[in-house]
């Protein structure tokens, strides 16, 4: 269990990156959505021990995060939002260099832990090839094979699939669909179909602060036969942000949908439409 | 076009803050150090090129500015010059920009223009920082002379702008070439080192022409014009852009050019960046093969794995982690390449070891260790700061930092295995310096390996000073907020630690990684040098600590990088454990200062420079006045000393009779004793008061004698001192105290001299002037007849006879003057009883080794040599100099007064050998190793030649001594030098012998030039002026036994001895030589000892054209000569006066048959001389025997052109 209470972070520039956040996360895969800038990272961060806030608290379990750092690094798996390789090393040895510093001291332990996690991220094969050589879906590959490295109760993944090709974000998300069974793992994405597919839980958050949380299906349904769409020329659109709750305006064939939330029929030529996750997170940042 | 990009470059560089700092760094560097030498700080004295020369003489200001601009300009011209193109691909500009319609021609030559005219702006800092420094009120206005713009004009017309566009042209084709910055420094440091081996290849005299040309900066080619200068010329003439220079600048801006086409015609318009590729890459793209393979990962079936997180684990681990960081660095192609040319650079240097006198010396282990280690040291602090930086920057520049700093490792982990990667990496350079040092010795068909000495020189000793700078270094760039602000001040801090610090805080106790020196002898390994050196080591270890712990508890973790921040995330336990060994480190910091403090300051003395004049000052000012007091002499000494060489103390008593030579009593008797000893008891043979005992300087006593001892009587004075070496000194010294094996003392360093003593006082006069002292003449007049009554070297003493009894440990041999009576052991110590037959002067030396003896006998005399095992090279080159100096002398000169001649080795403490009655001393640096190859006809026999020398001192110094005035040091030096060049001539041919006396002429042409005072004629010259009375004087003395005749020569030097030998005061002068020598001198001849001893004469004599023609079986040569003749007044002007002179032109048949000698009398200016010849010459010499002392002996020879040859035909 990991609870974040009302966190606050500001930094020097004065940029306010979490107010008074507050989150409850049980095991199984939690999704973290937000847009760009959302204060994402900067959580992620302070709880993988990076950084610290200005106040609240993270406790997991029985650690308080932001007091025992190194109580928390040791059961900590963390696959950071950019992260870079030394070009000219291994994967393999680059993985025993990790797990080494993770307390594995079993070299024999540490040769077969490092050759499975190789099998299972299916890099075994490039496993002796230089890290600079990898293309972006095998570097992540690699990423979460180091977060794997001793047993971590927390996995903390920071926008994983940002800059992959759809076919390299589908393959990773395969890849970490079952890796959330009784630990926690944080995954932070601004791509809502990543939630979708891989987590039971979710918080969105924009401009630092938690706007919803909840289970996916349950956040859906609460707007369900709330949503409302219609086909608009291109001038009207401002006409309808100002005068419904529009959520989200999307091109399409030269005219442009617009997407209004609203418990009533709003009439005016709308017509339902059925609500999905997506709509939630547009709800939230808009 | 070309205007467009050159004024962006310029507009762009002016806007960045960084073409300021550089102009600030060069503009401060030059003032201060400019501020140094113009005497602005009291203490500090920076001589360039001779006392006399002004702070902005045009030698000054150009061989200033061209170094500054040349070495520190040459790192701005990288980083400027070097980064105008590969700017663009750093920033992915150049996509841009290639695909604009501009040309390659337009773009290149634009970007180079531009940022060659920045550098160019940039280097007036140095000018502009001199002017500044010698306009300000700081400086000394003796050393100033008025200001004039022209020498600055011509020194950067001539060098600074050459230099600078020569090194921008390399850098800009190597980065147009290599497209990577780091090759552009590494083509610096190439370069750098590149001149420092050719500096140290061609610095002897032969290869003067080419090192002049062949040195990028020019520097060679100006000291090859300017080594002869008077002081007048040094202080007012600027360099011409002729000859030799001319010629470099030539061929220098030539390479630029060429270097710049190369680069031009390699670059082309690509985006790709083009790499040096030292090996098949690896990094080659992957493809992703997985694409298609659904693949989920299964937590639950990875293996279960023990995680361990306490402290032993984490040392487990750390070993593997330093591994790791170890084989990074040294998987680095840049670290490659650097240790690469490293080790070219060792076996290049490995060519020139020891040399000396032209000649090398064995490769002998610790020769090759200071040797390697020097060069290679360089390459080391490179590696070191270069890799420091690297290896904690990489995580982060790799953005790997993300990654590790949230593993579950504490920060002292991370700490110490980057720290232990560096140190492993100095410790694999060390390695390499051993290895290479085999290699060499291997090479050179040496094979004393000493494994356990490279093993503990360079892994004990040179070892710990790197691993010193290695923690320096990363606490550095811990707490540096930049990679590039770390290198800034580490380099920063090692100049002013290395260069700076000891000239400003005087007490190495300041000094990070200080020492006291260690120096490795072969008769004494590190002796006592090693305690105090590892006190240092531990005193800076702890001092080091520190820092670990200051990096460990900054150490920069996370996202946050401010200082506080960092110092929070340590946890208490941590933080409780580090202030622990922080306490620690400090305990042990002040702990050992202190201790260093009372052995250097308490037990000992250690005084500033400044401390010790006052001293002087004091002495002086307080005893002058009992200089001219009559005094008894010493007429006997009878002594006991008892050497611990263990302990490094001696105990002494002895007796000393004292007579008084005077005509009148003398009522009280001064006792001027070391200040080191300590006095047990000191007393006369007839009552005597103490009423006066200074202990300042040195110890002054007076003691009042209840009866006046009477003209010609005596009185008996007993002693009983020690002398005890108590901890150990601020500056490590072997002389002037026992040590462990291998003492040399002689008796001023322990025991008692009688009345006041100039040898104490303030020498330096412009030392004195700042002190109040009045000017101090440096010897006595030749015209003071009073000074006749003592001899040069002892005041207390005429010749005395001696008689000694030495003790020393059982396994070593103890020596002193004089001839074994009797040999015994006693309690455990060996005793030697030393008697002399013959009447000595009072000067006389303790010598103490684990010796090995060889004898051998040349007549009735017996001639043995101790030395250390091992040093068996050069005995027989020794004896030989030993009989063929005997056999001369004492048929030439007189007989010798000995019974035996005795070379004793002592350790390389002090590079000399030097003569006693019948016991000479004999440095094991100066000859004992020395690799003589007999076949090599460059090579010199130099232990024979020393040898020579020194026994020659047996007639001229323990014979016949010179009076205590100007002059009588060539009586000794010119004379021995004499002896021992005459038997090395006889020995070695006159051919050979010719390159020995250019070496001495050359070095004596450059001494003079740098002379601080003024120059004396040879007959007059001052205590102080080695180069006339050794070099000088041995080309004089050679000269006139060529025209004079030997015979006449050496008669002259027989009656001088049988005139003067034994016969105490008064002392002969050099009139009386002369007077001597001028006896035996035919009138012809007479101008030749007037020139030679009593004026200062110089010729710059040349031959300016030879041609012949063939008439029937003959052939016609005609030579032309020009000869010039000058006289140096006191001021060092030389004015030409006329001549008439005897000088020989020899004509050479080939290159491999001695000449055929003609003498000719000639006038100064153009002689044509016409010589009828059986053969076709091949070639003329003027002066062939280099008798006359010539500026330029270069052009004292002239082949015919062969062309002429044909049109004659």
């Amino acid at each position: 269990m990991l609870q974040i209470t009302n966190l606050s972070k500001t930094y020097p520039n004065g940029v306010q990156a979490l107010k008074n956040v507050s989150l409850n996360i049980s095991n199984g895969m939690f999704g973290l959505l937000g847009p760009n800038g959302a204060g994402k990272s900067t959580l992620m961060r302070t709880i993988a021990t990076l950084q610290d806030a200005d106040s609240g608290s993270i406790m997991f379990g029985d650690i308080n995060v932001l007091q025992q750092k190194a109580e928390l690094r040791k059961v900590l798996g963390y696959l950071p939002q950019e992260f870079g390789v030394y070009p000219k090393v291994s994967a393999e040895e680059m993985l025993h260099y990790i797990a080494r510093l993770k307390g594995v001291y079993n070299d024999k332990e540490r040769r077969e832990l490092v050759k499975a996690l190789l099998e299972q991220v299916n890099l075994y094969q490039h496993r002796t090839k230089y890290l600079g050589g990898y293309s972006g879906g095998m570097k992540q590959r690699f990423g979460i094979a180091q977060a794997l490295i001793g047993n971590p109760k927390l996995i903390i993944v920071d926008e994983p699939t940002a800059g992959l090709d759809p076919a390299e974000r589908l393959r990773f998300n395969n890849l970490l669909s079952e890796i959330g069974e009784n630990i926690i793992v944080i995954l932070s994405t601004h791509i809502v179909d990543d939630v979708n597919e891989l987590c039971n839980d979710l918080a969105i958050i924009a401009n630092g602060k938690v706007m919803q949380q909840g289970n996916p299906e349950t956040l859906v349904e609460t707007i369900q036969h709330k949503l409302w769409i219609k086909k608009v020329k291109k001038d009207e659109v401002a006409e309808y942000q100002a005068n419904y709750k529009v959520i989200l305006s999307k091109l399409s064939a030269g005219a442009v949908v617009v997407y209004v939330l609203s418990d009533e029929d709003p009439g005016n030529g709308f017509v339902a439409e059925r609500a999905t996750l997506e709509d939630i997170y547009f709800s939230n940042i808009t | 076009m070309f205007s467009t990009i050159f004024f962006f470059e310029i507009r762009r560089l002016l806007q960045s803050v960084s073409t300021y700092i550089y102009f600030l760094i060069l503009f401060l560097v030059t003032f201060f150090m400019a501020l140094f030498i113009g005497g602005a700080f009291k203490d500090i004295n920076i001589n360039l090129a001779g006392e006399k020369i002004f702070a902005n003489s045009p030698l000054i200001i150009d061989s200033f500015l061209s170094g500054i601009t040349g070495w520190i300009g040459a790192i701005i011209v990288v980083a400027v010059v070097g980064n105008a193109v590969l700017k663009d691909f750093k920033y992915n500009t150049h996509n841009l920009i290639f695909t604009t319609p501009v040309t390659k021609f337009n773009y290149l030559f634009g970007r180079f223009a531009g940022s060659m005219a920045v550098c160019l702006l940039i280097m007036t800092g140095p000018a502009v920082g001199m002017i500044v420094a010698y306009a300000s009120p700081w400086v000394n206005v003796d050393k100033i002379e008025a200001f004039s713009l022209l020498p600055y004009i011509q020194t950067y017309w001539q060098t600074v702008i050459p230099n600078a566009l020569l090194l921008g042209s390399i850098f800009f084709a190597v980065s147009l070439i290599a497209r990577d910055i780091f090759v552009i420094w590494l083509a610096l440091i190439i370069l750098w080192v590149g001149m420092g081996v050719s500096n140290s290849f061609f610095s002897s005299l032969q290869y003067e022409t080419l090192s002049a040309l062949i040195d990028p900066l020019g520097g060679h080619a100006k000291r090859s014009i300017s080594k002869y200068w008077s002081t007048y010329e040094k202080n007012h003439v600027l360099y011409k852009l002729t000859g030799l220079f001319l010629w470099n600048r030539l061929l220098w801006l030539g390479v630029s050019v060429g270097l710049f086409i190369t680069g031009y015609l390699t670059f082309s318009f690509s985006s790709a960046p083009r790499k040096i590729v030292f090996r098949k890459p690896k990094l080659t793209r992957q493809t992703d093969s997985g694409a298609s393979v659904k693949v989920t990962i299964n937590r639950s079936a990875l293996p279960i794995v023990n995680q361990s997180f306490t402290t032993s684990t984490n040392l487990g681990n750390l070993w593997g982690l330093a591994v790791n960081e170890c084989r990074t660095l040294l998987r680095n192609t840049y670290f490659r390449i650097i240790l690469l040319f490293g080790m070219l650079f060792l076996f290049l240097t490995s060519l020139q070891l020891g040399k000396l006198f032209d000649t090398t010396t064995y490769p002998v282990t610790y020769l090759i260790i200071e040797n390697f280690g020097g060069a290679f040291q360089l390459f080391i602090i490179i590696l070191t700061i270069v890799f420091g930086g690297e290896i904690i920057w990489r995580a982060r520049e790799n953005r790997m930092d993300n990654i590790l700093d949230a593993l579950p490792v504490p920060n002292w982990v991370f700490y110490v295995s980057k720290l232990a990667g560096l140190l492993f990496m100095q410790f694999i350079l060390l390695m390499v310096i051993m290895v290479c040092g085999i290699l060499v010795q291997l090479f050179k068909g040496y094979t004393h390996f000493e494994l356990l000495l490279y093993i503990k020189y360079l892994m004990g000793i040179r070892l710990i000073d790197l691993w010193l700078l290695a923690v320096l270094c990363i606490f550095v760039h811990t707490l540096a907020s930049n990679k590039f602000i770390g290198y800034f001040i580490v380099v920063l801090f090692y100049a002013w630690n290395t260069f700076f610090a000891s000239l400003v805080l005087k007490q190495n106790l300041w000094i990070f990684g200080s020492d006291p020196g260690v120096t490795y002898s072969d008769m004494n390994g590190f002796g006592h040098s090693v305690f105090p050196y590892f006190i240092y080591k531990i005193y800076w270890g702890a001092f080091a600590v520190g820092l670990a712990v200051l990096s460990d508890l900054y150490w920069a973790r996370g996202s946050d990088s401010r200082l506080s921040w960092r110092f929070k995330q340590i946890g208490a336990q941590d933080r409780k454990r580090a202030f622990c060994l922080l306490a620690g480190g400090i305990l042990v910091f002040v702990g050992c200062g202190s201790f260093i403090y009372y052995n250097t300051n308490v037990l000992n003395h250690f005084q500033s420079s400044a401390t010790g004049e006052e001293l002087q000052v004091k002495y002086e000012q307080k005893f002058k006045k009992f200089e001219h007091r009559p005094q008894p002499r010493i007429t006997d000494v009878s002594l006991n000393v008892e050497l611990f060489p263990m302990e490094r103390a001696l105990y002494a008593t002895g007796t000393y009779i004292l007579k008084n030579k005077t005509a009148s009593p003398i009522d009280s008797l001064h006792i001027l004793l070391p200040g080191e000893l300590a006095v047990h008891q000191l007393f006369f043979s007839r009552p005597a008061k103490l009423v006066m005992n200074d202990t300042d300087l040195n110890a002054y006593r007076i003691y009042q004698l209840a009866m006046p001892l009477a003209p010609g009587d005596s009185i008996t004075l007993a002693f009983n001192l020690e002398l005890k070496t108590r901890g150990f000194e601020h500056d490590f010294s072997g002389m002037s105290a026992p040590v462990f094996n291998g003492t040399f003392i002689n008796n001023m360093a322990f025991l008692p001299g009688i009345g006041y003593n100039r040898r104490f006082e303030l020498a330096d006069n412009q030392h004195r002037k700042k002190r109040g002292l009045p000017y101090r003449i440096t010897a006595n007049p030749i015209t003071d007849s009073a000074a006749y009554q003592h001899n040069m070297f002892i005041r207390d003493a005429d010749f005395i006879t001696f008689d000694a009894v030495v003790s020393t440990v059982p396994d070593q041999i103890a020596v002193a003057p004089g001839y074994l009576q009797k040999e015994w052991t006693e309690n455990g110590r060996r005793y030697f009883h030393y008697k002399m037959d013959a009447p000595i002067l009072n000067f006389y030396s303790f010598l103490s080794a684990r010796y090995e003896v060889r004898k051998e006998k040349w007549n009735d005399v017996n001639l043995e040599i101790y030395y250390n095992k091992g040093h068996e090279y050069n005995l027989d080159r020794m004896f030989n100099g030993m009989k063929k100096a005997l056999a001369y002398y004492s048929a030439q000169f007189a007989p010798y007064q000995h019974k035996q001649v005795r070379i004793l080795e002592f350790p390389r403490y002090a590079n000399f050998a030097q003569s006693f009655p019948n016991t000479i001393p004999f440095s094991e640096a100066i000859g004992f190793i020395a690799d003589i190859d007999s076949s090599n006809k460059e090579d010199i026999d130099y232990p024979f030649y020393v040898t020579a020398h020194e026994v020659a001192h047996q007639w001229f110094a323990h014979q016949v001594i010179g009076a205590d005035v100007a002059g009588s040091n060539m009586l000794s030096e010119s004379f021995a030098e004499y002896g021992a060049i005459t038997v090395l001539e006889k020995e070695i041919g006159e051919e050979r012998m010719r390159k020995f006396i250019h070496i001495d002429m050359d070095q004596y042409l450059t001494a003079r030039s740098n002379e601080s005072e003024r120059e004396k004629p040879l007959a007059y010259v001052d205590l102080g002026q080695q180069y006339i009375f050794y070099k000088k004087g041995s080309v004089i003395m050679r000269s006139l036994n060529k025209y004079i005749g030997e015979d006449s020569v050496n008669h002259a030097l027989r009656n001088f001895i049988s005139k003067f030998a034994f016969k105490g005061a008064p002392y002969p002068t050099t009139l009386d030589w002369l007077a001597c020598l001028r006896a035996v001198t035919p009138d012809s001849l007479q101008y030749l000892v007037t020139d030679g001893f009593q004026k200062i004469v110089i010729y710059d004599n040349k031959i300016t054209n030879i041609s012949f023609q063939k008439t029937g079986d003959n052939f016609m040569a005609e030579v032309t000569v020009d000869i010039k003749k000058f006289n140096a007044d006191t001021t060092g002007k030389e004015l030409p006066v006329a001549c008439n002179d005897y000088i020989e032109l020899g004509i050479y048949r080939d290159r491999k048959a001695k000449a055929d000698m003609y003498k000719y009398k000639l006038k100064d200016g153009v002689t044509k001389l016409n010589i009828s010849l059986p053969y076709k010459p091949y070639k003329a010499v003027l002066d062939p025997r280099l008798l006359l002392i010539d500026k330029n002996a270069d052009d004292n020879e002239r082949k015919p052109e062969t062309k002429e040859i044909i049109v004659k035909k």
